[in-house]
């Protein structure tokens, strides 16, 4: 899933300085995303589960969440949807990415909205065949617009290619691949396949082996970040313009799922395998990374990780809890809050508001839950 | 009583239904070169003669007779014994896998009366559905003992030796009744047949609500983070078991015997605190069938064996990914497993002069599966081995050479074995130094081949795994103590994990390799007061040698670097009692250095007194400090402090 929401809240942060705003509304305790029949379901005797795969930050103060629509046995049973809620208040925008033949846009999971916040990019990563046979609907990614709740544009992806994580620079979209170490590009302005356009112009192959998917992607000035999300998890550094390796891959932990840019301009890893954040530093020549600069010895399944001038915030699915960190803490980087979002609720993205308030999407009970770092789940 | 371990009679002791107390004449088959002498008191077996098939391998022998009267479970039992590892999903009937010398469930060999009780689907056998007072022995083999075991012993085995057959007619009868509304009922009789055979019978009924009490922390990154009560949830347990053995001795060189075991179970799917499955069940019935004969030839015997094993398996309700559903609901899962194995074998043992005695087996059988997400499939199996014993210097030192040449499906594979032991001083002759050295391999099993159901993908292209080991230690054994320590080191290769399949989904790859370096250390005593004092302490090192940067050299998960068990026993005609300590250092929870579970420590107590007659009434308490913090697996809390009364007669 891209990360570069948290590029926007710095940026937007940095800028208003933030002593004149009116205080984010806090979010309500849980609004409940669609499911059932509001999914919109291809037969209703196999009902897709509502489970969101990931999230952005709408200019509008919306959070916006992507739903898989995937039933139990990870197989599509209904179109894609990106759902807009004021966390606030609960209102709840539905966008449906399936178009007139209901397959355009499946298993919709990473999201990133556009640096003005008024249009967002969903990946489609269609059908897990795991060997069967290929089905080529449903791949590539939808553009939707902010203001209206409509989709714009929708793109195919390349030939064996399952788009999961997306991030925009300048002049690109990059999307990641499910089930390699492919990343492919497209001009920012038409559309138009660039990466792995044709057989002349092939998909970007990371230099890792094994096992693996592009499970975040993050643009940070000229550079482009990406995760080989395995056991053994890397970051690589690409040019944000034109998709060239810089330098060697680096270790940073185990199945690294999520990049966020901080405050003092470093970049955070959340390894999802072994429940420890890297911190990467960009240097003259490339980049450095500190291994296990936090390590959540007590929780499972680290999920996302966000930034917000010199917090962290994460989502540990498998213990139910959302941590925020600070980095810069006295003694190190320290776990300053926690809080427990409920048991069989499997917290997977978050999306802080405001340095005390955050949301997260719950991939069980299919929910956006607002959490109150100063007191506890609202 | 004596018992003689004649060098010539073991041919009739090769499947280890015959275990060494056995009071059915033997079948005499040649004469005896060497002997040896052991005190009657189990407990002090001769660890290197613990095991029937494993002779000089580095072995413990636990009295299930004895645990069974205190109420024990199998995995309890096993927990005397060093080199051993349990993993449970939570309290009383909740599944409990055993794994030996950091080898892996899947790769320590469970054997009962001979027959391996892992299916073909799975790997691990859930000690939680053996009944124990069924028992008459546990012999804990560890090493790389395919050579002498069978295939799949990476870590070593456990043979589960069933009850055996008396002279006259006896019976017994347990119940219990404890926290949680846990209660076991047990029975069990033997009756000779005619002049020279016998049957027994045991049946074994339990049943646990299951419903403990615990602590967990809702923030655990918080500093002081408190703990809040929590109650455990959906996981109940109901069993039943039954054991029939037959045997009879027409000739004084000729033996028949029949095994049935049967077990029935049904029991709550609890899940991960955190992520529970309220509603989930999983029901399971499984037996086993075997006959064997022997015959003596002249100065030969000969033997031949078959069995058949077979279990059904449903899971209803329990979805992929921390959630389950109201079983028999619209859309709720319900996956269904039945596997079959079957095998004959015949082997022959003669003498080779009046110091060698050779055994050559050959068998071969057939595996099925058929289940809901593993789909049909059929293999054949196929095995052939050569033992050999030889006892020089009067009987002072053993080598026990064997090789075995399995095939599994398209697997095929030797395993290559020796141990060796020696009593260098004659007149110390329970003083011995002993050596081994082994290597085998674990077949895929029809789960890791075919299992495709949600995050869990099939891979066909599976190879078997190997392990190569080596270990020496030193045993002293007389009329009061019985010692044994021992060091050893094993290599694993290609060892079958399950690797991230993108993006959500895992599958098996053979990419581990691993290495363990070891230590345990056994000691048994009787002391004054009709005091005896057990101990058994286990060092491990378990590092990962797979090839990655994030891996390489790392502790594997779940192997506790050290285990203590201490225990203090006494026992008279009138009074009984004992006290013990289990205690598990800190240990890895995955195989990054990031995430340990703390080292924690149990205590449990137990008195009974002689009532009226043959009938005993007694208390337990087992975790005695009610420490309710304690995990096995993450987030698979254990029980605080458990209270059990029991009242037993043997008539």
């Amino acid at each position: 899933m891209s990360r570069i929401v948290p590029v926007v809240l710095v940026a937007l942060a940095a800028a208003c300085g933030g002593s004149d705003l009116q205080p984010v509304p806090p979010p309500l305790a849980s609004t409940a995303l669609p499911s059932g029949a509001d999914l919109n379901p291809y037969n209703a005797a196999s009902p897709a589960l509502s489970k969101p795969q990931g999230m952005a930050l709408g200019a509008d103060g919306r959070a916006w969440i992507a739903l898989t629509n995937l039933d139990a046995n990870y197989s599509v049973a209904a179109p894609g949807m990106l759902v807009g809620v004021v966390p606030s208040t609960g209102v709840t925008t539905k966008v449906g990415l399936g178009g007139t033949g209901g397959h355009d846009c499946t298993n919709s999971g990473g999201v990133v909205a556009d640096a003005a916040g008024t249009s967002l990019f969903v990946t489609c990563t269609g059908t897990y065949n795991f060997g069967g046979t290929p089905e080529l609907r449903g791949r590539g990614f939808s553009v939707v617009s902010a203001g209206s709740g409509t989709v714009t544009h929708h793109v195919d992806a390349p030939a064996d290619f399952q788009p999961i994580s997306i991030a925009l620079s300048s002049t690109r979209i990059w999307v990641g691949d499910a089930l390699t170490g492919g990343i492919a590009s497209y001009d920012r302005t038409t559309l138009a396949l660039v990466d792995g356009a044709d057989a002349s112009h092939p998909v970007i192959t990371l230099p890792c082996t094994g096992n693996l998917s592009v499970g975040a992607l993050l643009v940070v000035g000229a550079n482009l970040y990406a995760t080989c999300s395995a056991t053994d998890g890397y970051v690589v550094q690409l040019d944000a313009a034109t998709g060239a390796i810089k330098g060697t891959k680096q270790s940073v932990g185990s199945l690294p799922g999520a990049l966020a840019l901080t405050g003092d301009g470093r970049i955070a890893v959340a390894n999802g395998g072994d429940n420890s954040v890297a911190m990467i530093t960009e240097t003259a020549s490339g980049f450095t990374v500190q291994k296990q600069a936090i390590v959540l010895a007590q929780s499972a399944g680290l999920t996302d990780v966000r930034a917000r001038g010199n917090f962290l915030y994460t989502d540990s699915a498998g213990t139910n809890t959302v941590q925020k960190i600070d980095l810069a803490a006295a003694a190190g980087p320290k776990v300053v809050a926690e809080i427990a979002i409920g048991d069989n609720t499997d917290p997977f993205n978050v999306l802080p508001l405001d340095d005390d308030h955050a949301v997260t999407c719950t991939n069980v009970t299919g929910a956006l839950v607002g959490v109150d770092f100063t007191k506890g789940v609202k | 009583m004596v018992l003689s371990c004649a060098f010539g009679a073991r041919g009739q002791e090769a499947q280890g239904s015959t275990a060494a107390t056995s009071t059915i004449p033997t079948v005499t088959a040649a004469t005896t070169a060497a002997e040896f002498t052991f005190p009657e008191v189990e407990i002090l077996t001769d660890p290197l003669e613990a095991s029937r098939k494993a002779r000089a391998a580095q072995s413990s022998v636990i009295d299930a007779q004895k645990f069974a009267q205190e109420g024990r479970t199998v995995a309890e039992m096993l927990a005397t014994a060093p080199g051993v590892v349990l993993h449970a999903n939570g309290g009383p009937m909740q599944e409990t896998t055993v794994s030996l010398r950091g080898a892996s469930a899947d790769e320590s060999l469970v054997l009962l009366d001979g027959i391996p009780l892992q299916g073909p689907g799975g790997g691990t056998v859930d000690m939680s559905t053996i009944p124990s007072t069924l028992l008459e022995r546990i012999v804990v083999s560890r090493g790389v003992l395919g050579a002498q075991l069978g295939a799949g012993a990476l870590g070593g085995a456990i043979e589960l030796l069933p009850r055996e057959i008396g002279t006259s007619t006896h019976g017994g009868a347990l119940v219990s009744f404890g926290s949680w509304l846990t209660m076991e009922a047990a029975a069990d009789v033997t009756a000779p047949i005619g002049n020279s055979g016998g049957v027994t019978a045991a049946v074994q009924l339990d049943r646990s609500s299951g419903d403990f009490g615990f602590a967990r922390q809702l923030t655990p990154e918080q500093p002081d983070s408190p703990f809040y009560a929590d109650t455990r949830q959906n996981a109940d347990g109901k069993r039943g078991a039954a054991l029939v053995r037959f045997e009879d001795r027409p000739t004084a060189a000729t033996r028949f015997s029949l095994l049935f075991e049967g077990t029935a179970g049904e029991r709550g799917l609890p899940g991960p605190v955190g992520n529970t499955t309220p509603h989930a069940r999983a029901q399971d019935q499984g037996g086993v069938f075997g006959g064997q004969v022997q015959v003596g030839l002249a100065d030969t015997v000969l033997s031949a064996r078959a069995w058949v094993r077979g279990a059904r398996v449903v899971i209803d309700g329990l979805i992929q990914g921390f959630a389950d559903c109201v079983p028999g609901s619209p859309g709720c899962p319900r996956t269904e497993s039945h596997t079959v194995a079957t095998h004959g074998e015949a082997e022959w043992g003669l003498p080779l002069g009046a110091h060698q005695w050779l055994s050559v087996l050959a068998g071969g059988g057939e595996e099925w599966e058929v289940g809901d997400t593993t789909g049909r499939h059929r293999r054949t199996t196929a095995t052939g081995a050569v033992t050999d014993e030889v006892k020089l210097l009067t009987g002072r030192l053993e080598l026990h050479p064997s090789v075995r040449l399995d095939r599994v499906g398209d697997d095929t594979a030797l395993s290559p074995g020796l141990n060796v032991a020696v009593r260098p001083v004659r007149a110390l002759p329970g003083f011995a130094l002993r050596a081994g050295v082994g290597d085998t391999f674990r077949a895929p099993t029809f789960s890791e081949l075919y299992l495709d159901q949600g995050a869990t993908a099939p891979n066909p292209n599976l190879s078997p795994e190997r392990a190569t080991s080596v270990d020496a230690g030193v045993s002293y054994v007389d009329e009061r103590v019985s010692l044994s320590a021992g060091g050893f080191a094993t290599f694993y290769r290609d060892l079958i994990l399950y690797d991230l399949y993108p993006p959500a989904r895992t599958k098996p790859f053979n990419a581990g390799a691993a290495r363990m370096l070891g230590a345990e250390v056994q000691g048994v005593a009787k002391l004054p007061l009709g005091l005896t004092g057990s101990l058994a302490y286990s060092f491990l090192d378990a590092r990962s040698e797979v090839d990655t940067e994030s891996e390489r050299g790392q502790q594997l998960p779940y192997r506790p670097p050290h285990r203590l068990f201490l225990r203090l026993a006494h026992q008279s005609d009138r009074v009984e009692g004992f006290a013990e300590l289990i205690f598990t250092s800190a240990t890895p929870r995955n195989v990054f250095g990031t995430s340990t579970l703390r080292a924690q420590a149990s205590v449990n107590a137990g008195a009974f007194v002689r009532a009226i007659g043959p009938l005993w009434l007694g208390a337990e308490v087992r975790n005695a400090f009610d420490d309710l913090t304690q995990q096995d697996l993450f987030q698979y809390p254990l029980p605080g402090i458990q209270f059990t009364a029991l009242a037993r007669a043997r008539l």
